[in-house]
C-alpha cells in the first residue's frame, strides 16, 4: 500500500469514526441513561387494592384509598387550570401556533427531578424571559369547544409555542403565567404524594 | 543521522525534505510554543497580572503557596508547618505533595515577579515545556524536527492539560516530565551507558518534589516500555548474543528505576501526606444511591461538622476514585472539556494517532499497546459506560486492571484521579503522530510537511477558542480583593475567621479566603486543604471546643436556634484570635448552579443579626465586606441565642434553590413579593444581565415609594432596606432599566 492510500485511508477512518461511529454510539449511550425506571402507576396501585380485597392487602387500604382520592382531585384541578390557559388562545391562535411548533427549542427541563413533566417549567421560563415576571388573576375555566382532541401535553406545547412566537399579548401572558403557576403548584403537590403513596406502598409490601 | 547498532524499528532515518534550514531548530521550537501556550490560554495572557482561570479552589491554594514559599524564602524558614491556615492547628506543607515548581514560583516572587504574574507565567511554562518536551522525544524517535514538532504539538493541546491549567493544579500542567523522561528511557536503550542512566535516574527522581502523581505514571510507562521492548525481541532471542545491547539497555533501565526509587525513598513518608492510606474500593459501594448521597453532602460541606467519621470520609474517599474515573461515552465524545473529570487525550490527539497508525503502521504499536493500556486505566475499577454518576448494578461484575492494581500493587492507590493516567495516552500518542509525520516525511511524492504542520499547530492551540463549549470564552477570575483586607492588614496582629466556615472548598467565593491571606497576612483558621481526612478530623475536634466556632461553621446554611456561650469569645480572643470577617458580596459561582450549593456563602438576615448581637459594630464595613473585632463586646449575659423571631422567610417562586426559574422584569413591571407588617426588608441579588436595574416597591397606605436594590456585576450583594412604617405594606420587585432586569434572588425576608 502507498502512503498516499495509507493517507487516504486515514482520512477515511478517522471521518467514519470521529463524524459517524462514535458520536453516534455516544448518542445511543446517552439516550439509554434517559430511560429511568418504570413510571409510577396510579392504575397499578388501583389493580392491587382490587386484587387483592379477596386475599388480604399488605398495606394501608384506608390511606392508600385516600391518597388515591387526593391524587384525583389533583388531576381535576389540573386539567381545570389548563382548560383556563387553554381559553386564553383563540382558534387563529392555536392554529398558528400549532404551525409554529417546530421552531421550539429542545426542552431544557426534560430530566430535571424537580418538576413532574417538563412542559409547564417550560412555559413559565419561556413566558418570563418573552414578557417578564408579572401575573394577573386567571378565572376558572368554562367548558370549551377549541380542545380539538388534544391531550394536556400538545396542549401545553401549542402554548408554549405561543409563547415563544410572541402570539400572546402582555396581559394574556400574566394570566397564562398565573395559571402555569398554579398548574405547578398542582403538579408539585402530585408529584409528592404520589412519591409518599409509592413509599407507603413499597415499605407495606416489604414488611 | 542514525546511530551505529539501533535496534529499533520505530528509529526513522532523517529526511532529506526537511527543508527549513535553521542553525536554531530548538530556539524556533521554544518559540512557536510558547506563543501557542499564549493562544491556548487566551485571553488570560492578556491580563496576565490581574486575572487566572479559577475554575476550582485548587487556583486560589496554589496563589496562597507560590506567596507562603515565597516568604518563607525571603526569610530562609524552611519549617514544614505553617500556621498561616489552620491556625492554630497547623498545617504541614509536605501535604500538598508538590512544592517544587511552586517553590520556582516562590522564588520568582521573591525577584520581584508580582504573585499572580508568576502564577499566570508558571502556567504558560507548564504548556510550552510540555511541548517541548513532547518535541524532543518525538525528534529522538523520528530524527526531526517538523515530527518532533507534530509530538509538541499533539501533547500540549489536550484537554486534560488544559483543564488542569483551568483547575490550577499547575503542577499537573507541567506535564512536560513524562516525555523527558520516556525520551531518557528512549536513548538508554538505544544506547545503553552508565551515563544515560544516570541521567534517567536523576530525571525520575527529580519529578517526585514535582508531582508524586507523574512519577507514578512515569514508573507505570517504564514499566511497560520494558515489558514492550522483551516482548518485541522475544523472551528467548533475548538471551542470544546477538541481543546483548537490548538485554544491557533493559538492565540499565531497571537499575534505572530502583535507584531512583531509592533517591526518593526519604522522601515517601512525607509524599504520603498529601494521599493518606486509601480505603478499599467496591462495586457495591459505587452502586449505592445512599454512598452516593453521603459523599454529595460531605462534599457540599452540608453534612454538620460533628457527624464526619473516619469511616465516613474513608468512603468519600473510596468514591473519589469512581468520580475520577472515565467513561466509554467520555471517550467516544473526546470533547474539549474545562472540568478535568472529564478530560480525555481529546479528539485532535486521537485523530493525530489514528494518523500515525495508519500511516506508520507496525512501527507504532509498541506506543499504541501502551497508550492503549493507560487508556483502559483510566476507566477506573468498574466499567462505567456512560459515565453515570452511580455505577449500574451489572459493572460490579466487571471489574477492570485498574481495580486490581489499586487493590494489590503497592503505591497505586496513589493514582486515585484514575482520569489522569490519560496524560500517558497523550504521550503515546503524540510519539505515535510523530512517527507517522516521519513517515510522510521520507515521501517524496506527498507534499512538504512543514505547512501541515503549522495548520496542525494552529488547529491545537486555537481548540479552546472553537472547540465544543468554546471553554475560552468562559469568565476567568479576577483576584482584585476588596478594601477591607487592606484595611485589616493595617489593624493589629490576631488571628482571622472568615465567615462561613466551610470544611470543604465548596464555592469560588470561599475558596478564595486562602489568597485574601495572602493581602491581610494574618493568620486564618480557614483553608481549603481539608479535603484530606486527617486534617479533617483534627478541625473537626478543635472546632468542638468551642460554641462560637461551631456556630460559624456553614452560618449561612445553618438553621436557628443559634446558640454561643459568651465565655468561648473570649476564649477564641486568649487563643489569638481577633478579627471575624463576613461578606456583604459574593463572587458568583457556576458550581453554585446545583440549588443546594447557592445558600453557602450567602448569609441570611437571622446570620447577620446573630453576627451584629454577638461582635457589636464593624470595625471595618466596605458595603462588601464586614470586619468584626472579638474584644468589641463585653458580654454581661452566659449566652446569645438567635432564634429567627420576628424574622420571616419569603419563598419566592423564582428562588434558584426551588425552581431555578429567572427572574426577568420588563422596564416597569412589577412582581409582588409580600403584603403584611414589616420593618425591614432583606434579599440576596445577582444581575444575569449586565445593565440591569431592580427596585423595591413600597405600598405603604396611600403612599407609594421606592428603593433601589444594590447589583453588581458577577456578584451576589446582601441588601437589607430599612422601610421604616408601621402599616400593612404592600412590596414589590420593579424593572427599572431601559431593557428586561434579569437578575436572581434568593433569601428574600422580612423583618417585622
Amino acid at each position: 500500500m502507498t502512503l498516499r492510500t495509507r493517507l487516504k485511508w486515514a482520512i477515511a477512518a478517522g471521518g467514519a469514526w470521529f463524524m459517524g461511529i462514535a458520536p453516534m454510539t455516544a448518542e445511543q449511550i446517552h439516550l439509554a441513561t434517559l430511560e429511568g425506571p418504570a413510571p409510577f402507576s396510579v392504575e397499578h396501585v388501583r389493580d392491587r387494592l382490587n386484587e387483592e380485597a379477596d386475599t388480604g392487602h399488605h398495606f394501608d387500604v384506608e390511606a392508600v384509598t385516600e391518597a388515591l382520592g387526593l391524587l384525583s382531585s389533583l388531576q381535576k384541578s389540573e386539567a381545570e387550570r389548563i382548560g383556563a390557559m387553554w381559553a386564553i388562545l383563540d382558534a387563529d391562535m392555536i392554529a398558528e401556533a400549532q404551525k409554529q411548533l417546530t421552531t421550539l427549542p429542545p426542552l431544557i427541563h426534560a430530566v430535571d427531578p424537580r418538576f413532574f413533566e417538563p412542559v409547564n417549567p417550560a412555559l413559565i421560563t419561556r413566558i418570563i424571559e418573552v414578557y417578564g415576571f408579572s401575573v394577573t388573576p386567571l378565572a376558572e375555566a368554562k367548558p370549551s369547544k377549541k380542545r380539538l382532541n388534544l391531550d394536556q401535553r400538545d396542549q401545553l406545547m401549542i402554548m408554549l409555542s405561543a409563547v415563544h412566537n410572541q402570539l400572546i399579548t402582555p396581559r394574556e401572558a400574566e394570566a397564562l403565567m398565573q395559571g402555569a403557576l398554579d398548574l405547578l403548584a398542582f403538579q408539585s403537590e402530585r408529584m409528592w404524594r404520589e412519591k409518599a403513596l409509592r413509599v407507603l406502598m413499597t415499605q407495606d409490601s416489604a414488611g | 543521522m542514525a546511530h551505529e547498532g539501533e535496534p529499533f524499528a520505530y528509529t526513522i532515518t532523517h529526511t532529506e525534505s526537511f527543508t527549513i534550514s535553521t542553525r536554531h531548530p530548538w530556539l524556533i521550537a521554544g518559540f512557536a510554543y510558547a506563543l501557542g501556550a499564549v493562544l491556548f490560554l487566551w485571553p488570560m495572557p492578556a491580563q496576565i497580572g490581574q486575572v487566572i482561570w479559577g475554575d476550582r479552589f485548587d487556583a486560589w491554594t496554589t496563589l496562597w503557596l507560590i506567596d507562603h514559599l515565597a516568604v518563607r524564602i525571603g526569610s530562609f524558614d524552611l519549617a514544614p508547618l505553617t500556621t498561616d491556615i489552620l491556625y492554630p492547628i497547623g498545617y504541614n506543607l509536605w501535604s500538598f505533595g508538590h512544592l517544587a515548581l511552586q517553590a520556582i514560583g516562590g522564588a520568582m516572587v521573591v525577584a520581584g515577579v508580582p504573585l499572580v504574574v508568576s502564577y499566570n507565567l508558571l502556567l504558560l511554562f507548564g504548556i510550552a515545556s510540555s511541548a517541548m518536551a513532547a518535541h524532543a522525544l518525538g525528534r529522538e524517535l523520528t530524527g526531526s524536527h517538523l515530527a518532533g514538532g507534530l509530538a509538541g504539538v499533539v501533547f500540549a493541546t489536550t484537554p486534560y492539560l488544559y483543564a488542569e491549567a483551568g483547575a490550577g493544579c499547575i503542577e499537573l500542567v507541567a506535564a512536560g516530565v513524562l516525555p523527558l523522561h520516556a525520551l531518557c528511557l528512549v536513548r538508554l536503550m538505544r544506547r545503553p551507558s552508565q551515563k544515560r542512566m544516570w541521567v534517567a535516574t536523576f530525571t525520575l527522581a527529580a519529578i517526585g518534589p514535582f508531582n508524586w502523581y507523574y512519577t507514578l505514571f512515569a514508573g507505570i510507562f517504564a514499566a511497560a516500555f520494558i515489558v514492550w521492548q522483551i516482548v518485541e525481541v522475544g523472551p528467548t532471542a533475548l538471551m542470544t548474543p546477538r541481543q546483548a545491547t537490548h538485554r544491557r539497555g533493559i538492565k540499565l533501565i531497571l537499575v534505572s528505576l530502583v535507584l531512583a526509587a531509592a533517591i526518593d525513598v526519604p522522601l515517601i513518608s512525607q509524599a504520603r501526606r498529601e494521599t493518606p492510606t486509601r480505603p478499599s474500593i467496591s462495586a457495591e459501594l459505587f452502586s449505592a444511591e445512599t454512598a452516593f448521597s453521603e459523599v454529595r453532602e460531605v462534599t457540599n460541606g452540608s453534612t454538620p461538622l460533628a457527624e464526619l467519621t473516619q469511616e465516613k470520609l474513608s468512603r468519600v474517599d473510596a468514591m473519589q476514585v469512581h468520580f475520577n474515573s472515565t467513561s466509554i461515552s467520555a471517550l467516544l465524545k473526546a470533547r474539549f472539556e474545562p472540568n478535568p473529570l472529564y478530560s480525555t487525550p481529546g479528539r485532535f490527539a486521537f485523530c493525530m494517532g489514528l494518523f500515525g497508525l495508519i500511516i506508520a503502521g507496525r512501527r507504532t504499536w509498541g506506543w499504541l499497546a501502551i497508550g492503549a493500556g493507560a487508556t483502559v486505566l483510566t476507566l477506573g475499577p468498574f466499567l462505567n459506560i456512560s459515565g453515570s454518576l452511580i455505577l449500574p448494578s451489572w459493572a460490579s461484575g466487571l471489574p477492570l486492571p485498574y481495580y486490581w492494581a489499586h487493590e494489590y500493587l503497592p503505591f497505586f492507590s496513589k493514582a486515585y484521579r484514575p482520569y489522569r493516567i490519560g496524560v500517558i495516552t497523550a504521550m503515546c500518542l503524540s510519539s505515535i503522530a510523530a512517527i507517522g509525520a516521519a513517515t510522510w516525511l521520507r515521501s517524496v511524492r506527498l507534499p512538504h510537511f512543514g505547512l501541515p504542520l503549522v495548520i496542525f499547530g494552529l488547529i491545537g492551540f486555537s481548540q479552546p477558542h472553537w472547540s465544543d463549549s468554546k471553554p475560552a470564552s468562559r469568565p476567568i477570575a479576577n483576584t482584585a480583593v476588596d478594601a477591607a483586607y487592606t484595611d485589616l492588614a493595617a489593624l493589629e496582629s490576631g488571628a482571622v475567621i472568615e465567615l462561613p466556615l466551610l470544611y470543604q472548598p465548596v464555592s469560588a467565593a470561599n475558596a478564595k479566603t486562602q489568597f485574601h491571606q495572602t493581602i491581610h497576612r494574618h493568620p486564618i483558621l480557614n483553608t481549603n486543604q481539608l479535603i484530606r481526612w486527617p486534617d479533617l478530623l483534627r478541625f473537626k475536634d478543635y472546632i468542638s471546643q468551642n460554641t462560637v466556632l461551631q456556630a460559624f461553621v456553614d452560618l449561612a446554611r445553618r438553621p436557628t436556634p443559634i446558640a454561643i456561650n459568651t465565655a468561648d469569645i473570649t476564649a477564641l480572643d486568649a487563643q489569638g484570635f481577633r478579627w471575624i470577617v463576613a461578606r456583604r458580596q459574593v463572587l458568583a459561582d457556576e458550581a453554585e448552579l446545583s440549588g443546594e450549593r447557592i445558600h453557602v456563602d450567602l448569609i441570611g438576615a437571622q446570620g447577620w443579626r446573630f453576627l451584629e448581637t454577638a461582635f457589636g459594630e464593624a470595625v471595618i464595613n466596605t458595603g462588601a465586606v464586614m470586619v468584626w473585632d472579638v474584644r468589641n463586646l463585653a458580654h454581661a449575659e452566659a449566652t446569645i441565642q438567635e432564634t429567627g423571631q420576628g424574622i420571616m422567610d419569603l419563598p419566592l417562586i423564582f428562588d434558584p434553590v426551588f425552581t431555578g426559574f429567572p427572574l426577568i422584569l420588563m422596564r416597569g413591571q412589577a412582581t409582588e413579593i409580600f403584603q403584611g407588617d414589616a420593618s425591614k426588608f432583606n434579599i440576596w441579588i445577582r444581575p444575569i444581565s449586565d445593565d440591569s436595574a431592580i427596585s423595591l416597591r413600597i405600598e405603604d397606605g396611600g403612599v407609594v415609594r421606592e428603593l433601589p436594590l444594590k447589583l453588581v456585576n458577577g456578584h451576589w450583594q446582601y441588601n437589607s432596606l430599612v422601610i421604616g412604617s408601621t402599616n400593612t405594606l404592600k412590596l414589590s420587585l420593579v424593572g427599572r432599566s431601559e431593557g428586561p432586569s434579569q437578575v436572581m434572588v434568593t433569601r428574600a425576608s422580612v423583618t417585622k
